[in-house]
């Protein structure tokens, strides 16, 4: 009688570690040799519900389609120049949202209609290196940059990241809601905005 | 025995197999322009009805549309608005039996665009995968907009989401 309960229990364990492994296995990557493998970051990753690549690049691309096509792009006799702000989060998690912005600088700026002028993180290195130049005696005067010099930019790219979360049973939900605003640093206009929702729902697994 | 006799007997029906599987596998390429060249396939998919694709420039960027819906639906759709029949379709995926089963709660796939510039050379970076759930009874809409002015042609790629 003993030994029969002690089998039931250890075919349990192993039927328990069975499933356990098969539901773990559907969402990894095939490796190969060693513990590492290369994915693709452009796949649509569900890792988890917490904000990631897949998410900034969904966001970046909105964003940047959306200004590409907007009026001010075919109004703008010369390319438009921007500069980017901020993008506060004011969601629960900690996001990069540096990380955003500079997705759709990289991306905006790859189209050639628009002219990015530094952000105040760039102007850091930018004064960094003109004092370099001034001070260290090395330079020509007539060879290297002056200050005084740069352009302002006509336009202001700023934002704020917020989310939403609800939990029901064993269901969790996060809206996510990225919105940015251009905005003419002269009159002050809103020149164009556009917001990005996207809902991730994970369900907790029994394992 | 001879080496080019040995040859012959080994390599030729090797060539013919691989041929006659190449063949096998072949189907008639679309239409050049045609709403079926602009589609790619990467795997089996759920049956869908692509049923309008537009192309159109914005600021001298290329903005494509395409309104899609999951073939189970096209009956009921059929009902209360007849001139969907009317309308150029294409339909795409597993078209015999639909890949998934009914009891999940919509069908799911991943699409994203390939822009091409005059030579068909891909421009700009690869879009990422994007996921399109099909609720019932729901035609879907997907845009795409190049960030290139150089993008003149597109392609859409499908996969399966599972």
């Amino acid at each position: 009688m003993m030994t029969n309960h002690i089998n039931i229990f250890s075919l349990s364990i192993v039927l328990t570690a069975m499933l356990g492994v098969t539901g773990c296995a559907s969402n990894r990557p095939a490796f190969s040799a060693g513990n590492v493998a290369y994915g693709d970051t452009k796949a649509a990753e569900t890792l988890t519900n917490e904000i990631g690549l897949t998410d900034f690049q969904i966001m970046a691309e909105t964003m940047t389609t959306s200004l590409l096509t907007s009026p001010l792009i075919a109004s703008s006799k010369q390319k438009p120049t921007i500069t980017i702000a901020d993008i506060k989060n004011k969601t629960s998690e900690h996001i990069d949202t540096r990380a955003i912005a500079l997705k759709i600088r990289t991306q905006l700026s790859k189209s050639q209609v628009v002219r990015f002028m530094g952000d105040k993180a760039d102007e850091k290195h930018a004064l960094t290196e003109l004092q370099r130049q001034e001070q260290s005696g090395r330079y020509s005067a007539s060879k290297s940059v002056k200050m005084g010099n740069a352009e302002g930019a006509k336009y202001s790219l700023y934002g704020e990241i917020t989310s939403i979360v609800k939990r029901a049973e064993d269901v969790k939900n996060i809206d996510y809601i990225l919105n940015l605003t251009l905005e003419d640093l002269d009159s002050s206009e809103i020149v164009w905005t556009e917001e990005k929702e996207i809902r991730k729902t994970s369900e907790r697994s029994l394992f | 025995m001879n080496k080019s006799i040995f040859i012959k007997t080994c390599y030729i029906p090797i060539i013919s197999f691989l041929l006659v599987g190449c063949a096998s596998r072949g189907q008639v390429p679309p239409a050049p322009n045609s709403m079926a060249s602009k589609i790619i396939f990467l795997n089996e998919l759920p049956t869908m009805n692509i049923y309008d694709l537009r192309m159109v420039p914005v600021n001298n960027f290329l903005v494509v549309e395409a309104d899609i819906i999951h073939n189970d639906d096209v009956d009921s759709i059929l009902k209360t608005a007849p001139w969907f029949a009317t309308l150029p379709v294409l339909v795409v995926g597993s078209a015999v039996q639909p890949l998934f089963s009914t009891k999940a709660p919509s069908d799911s796939i991943q699409y994203r665009f390939q822009w091409q510039d005059k030579n068909g050379m891909r421009v700009g970076s690869e879009e990422n995968w994007k996921i399109l759930n099909f609720s019932p009874s729901q035609a879907q809409h997907i845009k795409g907009i190049a960030t290139s002015q150089y993008a003149v042609d597109f392609k859409i790629e499908l996969k399966s989401n599972y």
